[in-house]
């Protein structure tokens, strides 16, 4: 599904992104860690298309980011660690916004924001302006808009920041009925914990360099996964 | 502390003298300052002068009268008034919609200091209009007075008492629109329909100020016993001007307790009304039928739904949406008279006047950009946009069919109507009204493409108050240069050209030479621009 070859991006004289590589295959939630300014969010984008790389090849279902971005996007969707949404528009105005973007028909896009604002509750609060929305309520409707194609690879920078728990339950729900459909999640997050109890897969990444990467077992063994982070970031 | 919060705010404000948003590091010394004296060359030359004109026109028959102080009366009135119009639409927004100000209050700042440093800002634009009209005034009664140090001192004691006048009254109204609109759903509507009403009346004074000046000019005697009479305050103040001390203790008294008041008002509101989200409470969403909309029309909506969300864009960037419209009723109205004189007048200089009623539209139509500051308004959710499935050129195209959109279509009902007015009276020919219609409309797209590329070339994406994006940079003081420049280009060289080549070639030519320009713009916007655009 997401194939990353040799991924480097540099800021002036700095390595962001060091020859990373990384194969992500339909059905796995793929979880991304590393400390701060390691160089996640900028793989993220990277694969998102929205930042630009200076070396090596990104592929969505075989499709380069490089050669034909509108493509690849049309699989993806991307939610940025803390979304800065259309503030001006209502909460239905954004995601009907979004869904004539990717062209989901309307009988469609009906049962899909009526399914996901119900499972984050958020239905009521769809006709007042996203100004007025708590952080939380923001990521929620990032969410849904996020679901609303349908896409076949999702890529989250930490998701689970400011979703209560029951909305983190739903988020988790969600990330797995669209890897069992065929679907693909590359998602970055500090909670250690999560990312044991839900990834198929997950990669370490510590200043731009890929340090780890593999399923679950592969990469933490018999220990906790906090353990093997401390013990390579140290 | 107070220092730093208004060393943020100045930065902030002229940031873009400063900071060179394309390569995102410090300008030179060097292009600092030649951007600070493009920018005072641009306000004292073009408004600077015509201030001085005016005072020199009232100056000479007040203080030959001996009644300078009614000319100090009228030039300070005009300052109050262009100061306010100049700052009042910042007040609401820098006060009460940075933002910023969530994070400000979360810090151990005092709340006082955060609103004096907001007023910073508001005081900034009021000094600036304010001062254009009135420093002219003062260096002009020095002029005419021979040099009076005692004149001096309270001409400029005026002036600094009219800048916090003007304070005073932007705060009081942004006050009031911040309080009506923390009760309504739809705050831009009322902050524009009371800013329009302001500028009507700001509109209608105007009108009205050519007939007064010059009856004043006229009467000046009689009008100086009026106003003492009628109006004290004004009297006294004008008395100022001149140097007399008594006048400056009571307007010194009468202004500080203006400020304290204001003040008070302002800060035992100000954390509600700055952290109101406007929430509505029982405005639960109902699930209606959706339209399908294309990309390109899905975009445009966008676009539409930012400008019409926010009032300072609005009132900003798109009055010419209902200023062409009423110079249309205008023209309907008056337009056979006008047409008839002007025929008449004009006969001299071999230039018919349908020439200034396209140059008239063509100025007219520098009300319309919101095309300059849409990428600056895109902000930090520019992400979204670079997400989806869309081109850059899509992206553009939607905020150039919006400028086209609210542009094309006034002007195309103003050349209709003229035209109905202007065959009876002019008698045009066949070519002459159909390059009438074409060529307003050639300069609506070329505007449209140019106002895109100084969109991009000046864009601010990280704003803490919108309008920093909107109205305080250079993108938008060139936009509006630019198209009252291309309009006097069309009119003078038409004093030139047409008596040697008549109008209907005149009017072609410019059109080809306009449309020359449109593919030399689109062709660098979609080329240059769309690049820049990548890396913004």
């Amino acid at each position: 599904m997401l194939d990353i070859q040799h991924l480097t991006k540099q800021y002036g004289n700095t390595k962001a992104v060091d020859d990373l590589s990384l194969h992500i295959a339909s059905g796995e939630i793929y979880g991304f860690i590393g400390h701060n300014g390691a160089g996640k969010t900028t793989t993220l984008k990277s694969v998102a298309g929205i930042l630009p790389f200076d070396e090596g090849e990104i592929t969505v279902g075989g499709i380069s980011v490089k050669q034909d971005p509108l493509a690849c996007k049309k699989q993806i969707a991307y939610i940025p660690d803390n979304p800065d949404l259309y503030e001006y528009m209502t909460g239905i105005k954004f995601l009907n916004f979004i869904a004539d973007v990717f062209g989901v028909d309307e009988s469609e896009r009906q049962t899909r924001i009526s399914t996901y604002a119900d499972r984050f509750e958020l239905t009521k609060d769809l006709g007042s302006p996203i100004a007025s929305y708590s952080h939380g309520m923001r990521q929620k409707l990032a969410i849904i808009a996020a679901w609303i194609h349908e896409p076949r690879l999702i890529i989250m920078d930490e998701p689970f920041v400011g979703l209560d728990p029951k909305a983190s339950h739903i988020l988790k729900e969600m990330m797995r009925e669209l890897c069992d459909k065929g679907g693909a999640i590359f998602f970055s997050t500090h909670v250690l914990e999560v990312a044991e109890k839900l990834c198929d897969k997950v990669a370490i990444i510590k200043s731009g360099k890929l340090i780890r990467s593999g399923t679950m077992e592969e990469v933490k063994g018999d220990d906790s996964l906090e353990q093997v982070f401390l013990e390579l970031e140290g | 502390m107070l220092k730093l919060l208004f060393r943020k705010q100045l930065s902030e404000l002229y940031k873009n003298f400063f900071y060179d948003q394309k390569t995102k590091t410090a300008k030179s010394k060097g292009r600092t300052v030649l951007s600070f004296v493009l920018f005072a060359v641009l306000m004292l030359v073009v408004l600077g002068s015509m201030f001085t004109a005016l005072s020199f026109f009232i100056g000479k028959p007040t203080i030959d009268a001996g009644i300078g102080w009614m000319f100090f009366s009228i030039m300070g009135s005009i300052a109050i008034l262009l100061g306010l119009f100049g700052s009042v639409f910042n007040t609401y927004a820098s006060l009460y919609m940075s933002k910023d100000n969530e994070l400000l209050l979360s810090m151990p700042i005092p709340v006082r200091d955060i609103i004096l440093s907001r007023l910073l800002g508001v005081y900034a634009l009021g000094f600036m209009y304010s001062g254009i009209v009135f420093l002219p005034a003062i260096i002009v009664y020095q002029i005419l007075c021979r040099f009076s140090l005692s004149a001096l001192i309270g001409s400029l004691l005026t002036f600094v008492f009219i800048t916090l006048f003007v304070l005073v009254l932007s705060c009081l109204l942004g006050y009031v629109v911040a309080r009506i609109a923390a009760k309504l759903k739809n705050k831009s509507l009322i902050t524009v329909i009371i800013s329009l009403a302001f500028i009507a009346a700001y509109y209608v004074f105007y009108a009205k100020a050519g007939t007064l000046v010059t009856d004043l000019v006229e009467n000046t005697t009689a009008w100086g016993d009026k106003m003492i009479a009628s109006a004290y305050p004004l009297y006294l103040f004008g008395r100022l001007g001149e140097g007399y001390w008594p006048g400056l203790l009571i307007c010194l008294a009468a202004i500080v307790i203006l400020c304290v008041l204001v003040y008070l008002i302002i800060s035992r509101s100000f954390i509600r009304t700055a952290l109101s989200t406007g929430r509505s409470g029982g405005n639960v969403y109902k699930e209606k039928k959706t339209h399908v909309r294309s990309v390109g029309t899905a975009l445009l909506a966008r676009e539409g739904k930012r400008l019409t969300s926010s009032a300072t864009y609005m009132l900003n960037c798109a009055l010419g949406v209902l200023f062409i419209p009423l110079l249309t009723v205008f023209i309907a109205i008056k337009g056979t008279d006008i047409l008839s004189v002007l025929d008449i007048l004009m006969e001299e200089v071999s230039v018919s006047p349908v020439i200034l009623l396209i140059g008239m539209v063509i100025m007219a139509g520098s009300m319309t950009m919101t095309a300059e500051p849409a990428v600056s308004m895109e902000g930090k959710s520019l992400w979204l946009v670079r997400s989806l499935p869309v081109t850059d050129k899509q992206i553009l195209n939607a905020k150039i069919n919006l400028q086209l959109l609210l542009s094309c279509i006034p002007t195309l009902l103003y050349g209709i109507v003229c035209v109905v007015v202007m065959i009876p009276v002019l008698h045009p020919d066949i070519w002459t009204v159909l390059l009438f219609l074409i060529l307003p409309q050639l300069a609506n797209v070329l505007y449209a493409y140019v106002l895109m590329l100084l969109g991009i070339r000046y864009a601010v994406l990280d704003w803490s108050s919108e309008t920093i994006a909107i109205k305080n940079n250079l993108g938008a003081l060139f936009s509006i240069f630019i198209e009252w420049g291309y309009g006097i280009a069309f009119v003078g060289l038409a004093f030139l050209l047409v008596p040697l080549i008549g109008t209907p070639l005149y009017l072609l030519a410019f059109s080809v030479l306009t449309a020359v320009l449109i593919l030399l713009f689109s062709s660098r916007l979609y080329n240059v621009g769309i690049k820049k655009f990548k890396k913004l």
